[in-house]
């Protein structure tokens, strides 16, 4: 009807010629008069509005002062992402113009949040976008949003993007109406990287902003398949206390960015950092993205909203793995056995000895050889009759001893509750040759990580066998002169125990600068990037041990060749406790022109509550080439304090 | 309106289920597929930055992976029971009476809070006959699933 209307009321604007002036002068004037207003309350520079449009109010370094979206199809004024006053009255004259078009596509239906927010605060009477939107409309009642839960999906070590974990909202309905949430939307900002780039090209447009970033909403019962069971991620739900005015312009806002362009850094502008500002549109009073930031973390994301108490105690919905963790530790080493005999072979059920079992035990077992195979076959593709036939045959079985044996997990500290993710480590050490012990050189330690934990942190709210940093740096003091010991760019440490169980593969990468023992013998700086994979296992609670193999490649100014190559095995025991931890490892390389390296290091800390510990390490480090070695021995004490 | 529900997956499942996904082609129960369309290497590299394949249809996305892309899942969950994996879960709750996809099945078809511990029941005591054979499909399971309402004095008045 729009389009008529306007060509009916251009046609009489021009044929009856002065009357035009008449016509055009009554919407302005009302809307000179919201001008006006707008500008006495300053609304341009209200933070809701700021963060309406988008506006790097210094978080981050790129932009700033401009708005992050990168789609003009946001803006009504021409320059609206860096000019917010220009924005606001172009907003104003389109969507309060006494002639603004209506319905689906138009402004009014485009811009719902703003609308409601401008026509609030310049007391005009509040749209009614439920009634003259009907797209809008039907796609509030797909969202049906009563609640809004933050959710965040754990640590991922095997996906470099989910490797400090990952954050996004949940849409759930309103309270009393539903007992379950897997029918509710999950929203999360990514990267739209559809297309076929290779990997190395997609990390780095990823660091780099290559990619647009959009947000999405989709199914949540999609999100707990893909963390849950696919990644076997545990999912921490907050439900956050907004209240019900504050999460209906929430979701308004919503549907103001659908398909809307953001730039997508993996950084700081990430999945994290938009989840901020949408809880900034919803309560500007937060304040969440004021501080400028080098990286969101995303279990930061969690801290800064928890902390001024938005969001609430989280409720833990255990991984799959975790599950099927808990349900083994129920059974006994036989009811253990029989439970791997069934994943294989369902007949294993009708065994004389275990239809002896007490049904409890029956059905514990069942249930845990179900989960297995459940487990076994979340990465494989398409159906297999065969294990479908063997899975329905343990439910069948389940089924007719007619027992729940539920999937309780043991308690586990929330991500929130760890240790802090930056590090500074001060302490003193002694390095000296071997045999030289007294003519060692004494140094203070000054070192600092910038993020986020290793494997002798204290472990609460961490992944147990995961070790993730990057630029973690340490500085050895000596008469006025400072030496790099080392400089890690990125150090991934995974260590998965392999058992009858979990057929898991444990690795780790590790690459930056480190002294080292040079093929002239000498201590001096090298660049390097390693890694390695092997077997872990678990020793009894808290004990991993592990057999690596591991490569490296080297490059110091000592030497003609550009790189040396090295490979040689690598061994490790660590024991990771509630107050202190402790680790033993050595390995040795052979590289390729017949130099040959070996390490072994002692270390151990005591946690002094959460964001305080105590290291001692002794680390060993021998050289030989040719007929020539040289050893030497490295012993400090640092104190570690996370901030 | 539950009805209307409990009829919507009804006729879903007899048209377009039937057209993509009679003889299990990944929609019937025990397919044991938790990730519908992706290997190791693809998701490996679809999660690197936190991947999304960006669908113009936002907040009506995925129509289920794998199986049946004719049907959107909307709030209502119409095809919630012919997305990837759901037969599976489900089956798994409906063995021990109890889980979270037994209680959504039961919100989509319209059951009210005090009556799902008797849906669950149903399911639990019923197991056999919702799952005669591994090469169930959702169009099947949902049929019979129906008719056991209709029978139970109490879940009745929720079927069609």
């Amino acid at each position: 009807m729009n389009i008529r209307v306007l060509m009916a009321g251009l046609l009489l604007a021009l044929l009856a010629g002065g009357a035009r002036a008449d016509i055009d002068a009554v919407p302005d004037a009302r809307v000179d008069a919201l001008l006006a207003r707008a500008s006495a309350l300053r609304l341009a520079e209200d933070p809701q509005w700021l963060a309406l449009l988008h506006v790097n109010r210094g978080g981050t370094s790129r932009d700033r002062g401009r708005s992050y979206v990168d789609d003009p199809g946001f803006f009504l004024a021409r320059d609206g992402n860096a000019d917010f006053a220009a924005e606001l009255a172009a907003t104003i004259r389109t969507l309060f113009a006494a002639d603004a078009p209506a319905g689906d596509g138009a402004p009014a239906c485009r811009f719902v949040a703003r609308h409601r927010w401008l026509a609030a605060r310049l007391g005009q009477p509040l749209p009614d976008a439920l009634a003259a939107c009907p797209a809008y409309a039907a796609w509030r009642g797909t969202v049906n949003a009563g609640r809004i839960t933050l959710v965040f999906p754990g640590s991922y070590l095997n996906s470099p993007s989910s490797m400090f974990g990952h954050t996004l909202l949940r849409i759930d309905p309103p309270e009393g109406e539903t007992a379950t949430v897997w029918l509710s939307r999950a929203v999360s900002f990514g990267a739209d990287t559809t297309g076929a780039d290779g990997s190395l090209p997609y990390i780095w447009k990823g660091l780099a902003g290559g990619y647009a970033g959009y947000f999405q909403v989709e199914p949540y019962f999609g999100k707990i398949q893909h963390y849950g069971r696919m990644e076997n991620r545990d999912l921490w739900e907050y439900p956050l206390d907004l209240d019900a005015t504050e999460t209906a312009f929430l979701v308004d806002h919503l549907w103001e960015v659908q398909q809307t362009r953001f730039d997508y850094y993996f950084f700081d502008e990430n999945c994290s950092y938009r989840l901020l500002e949408l809880l900034e549109v919803a309560r500007p009073s937060l304040q969440l993205t004021d501080r400028w930031r080098f990286a969101e973390v995303p279990v930061n994301t969690i801290r800064s909203v928890r902390e001024p108490g938005v969001a609430q105690q989280p409720l833990l919905r255990p991984s799959a793995e975790r599950e099927l963790r808990a349900r083994i530790e129920r059974l006994d080493p036989a009811q253990r056995d029989y439970a791997l005999a069934l994943m294989d072979d369902a007949a294993v059920a009708e065994d004389p000895q275990f239809r002896a079992l007490p049904p409890e035990r029956r059905a514990d077992v069942l249930s845990t050889a179900h989960a297995g195979m459940v487990y076994r076959a979340r990465k494989q593709q398409g159906r297999d009759p065969v294990r479908a036939q063997r899975s329905l045959v343990l439910l069948r079985e389940l089924n007719a001893l007619g027992i729940n044996p539920g999937s309780e997990v043991p308690p586990v500290a929330a991500p929130e509750s760890g240790h802090r993710t930056h590090r500074l480590a001060l302490g003193g050490g002694t390095l000296a040759d071997a045999g030289a012990l007294d003519a060692g050189s004494e140094y203070a330690v000054l070192g600092i990580r910038g993020s986020y934990h290793d494997l002798l942190d204290p472990l609460d709210g961490y992944l147990p066998g995961a070790e993730l940093e990057m630029f973690d740096i340490e500085l050895h003091l000596r008469a006025g002169e400072a030496k790099l010991d080392h400089l890690d760019v990125a150090n991934v440490f995974s260590l998965a125990p392999r058992d009858r169980f979990f057929p898991a593969w444990s690795w780790r990468v590790r690459g930056g600068f480190e002294r080292a023992l040079l093929p002239d013998l000498s201590m001096h700086t090298a660049r390097h990037f390693e890694g390695g994979g092997g077997v872990a296992w678990q020793l009894g609670d808290g004990l991993l041990a592990r057999a690596f193999v591991e490569g490296r490649l080297e490059h110091h100014g000592s030497h003609e060749h550009l790189l040396d190559a090295a490979a040689g095995p690598a061994l490790g025991l660590t024991g990771q406790y509630a107050r202190a931890a402790w680790s033993i490892d050595a390995r040795a390389l052979q590289f390729v022109d017949g130099f040959t390296r070996g390490e072994a290091r002692a270390a151990a800390q005591w946690h002094l509550g959460r964001d305080w510990g105590v290291r001692a390490q002794l680390r060993w480090q021998g050289a030989g080439q040719g007929s020539n070695d040289r050893e030497v021995m490295d012993a400090q004490l640092v104190l570690h304090r996370y901030f | 309106m539950k009805k209307i529900l409990l009829a919507a997956v009804l006729a879903g499942a007899s048209t377009t289920a039937m057209a993509d996904a009679a003889g299990g082609n990944g929609c019937g129960w025990g397919n044991m597929l938790l990730e519908g369309k992706s290997g190791l290497p693809v998701h490996l590299l679809a999660t690197l930055i936190n991947g999304t394949s960006y669908n113009a249809t936002f907040g009506m996305t995925t129509g289920t992976n794998g199986c049946n892309t004719n049907v959107k899942l909307s709030y209502d969950g119409k095809a919630l029971v012919m997305a990837d994996g759901m037969m599976d879960e489900i089956a798994a709750n409906a063995a021990v009476g109890e889980g979270d996809a037994l209680t959504a099945l039961a919100v989509i078809l319209g059951i009210k809070p005090e009556d799902r511990a008797a849906f669950a029941k149903l399911t639990q005591e019923n197991f056999s006959a919702l799952f005669p054979q591994a090469e169930v499909t959702s169009e099947q399971f949902v049929s019979v699933l129906n008719d056991l309402m209709k029978q139970d004095a109490q879940l009745s008045k929720y079927s069609v």
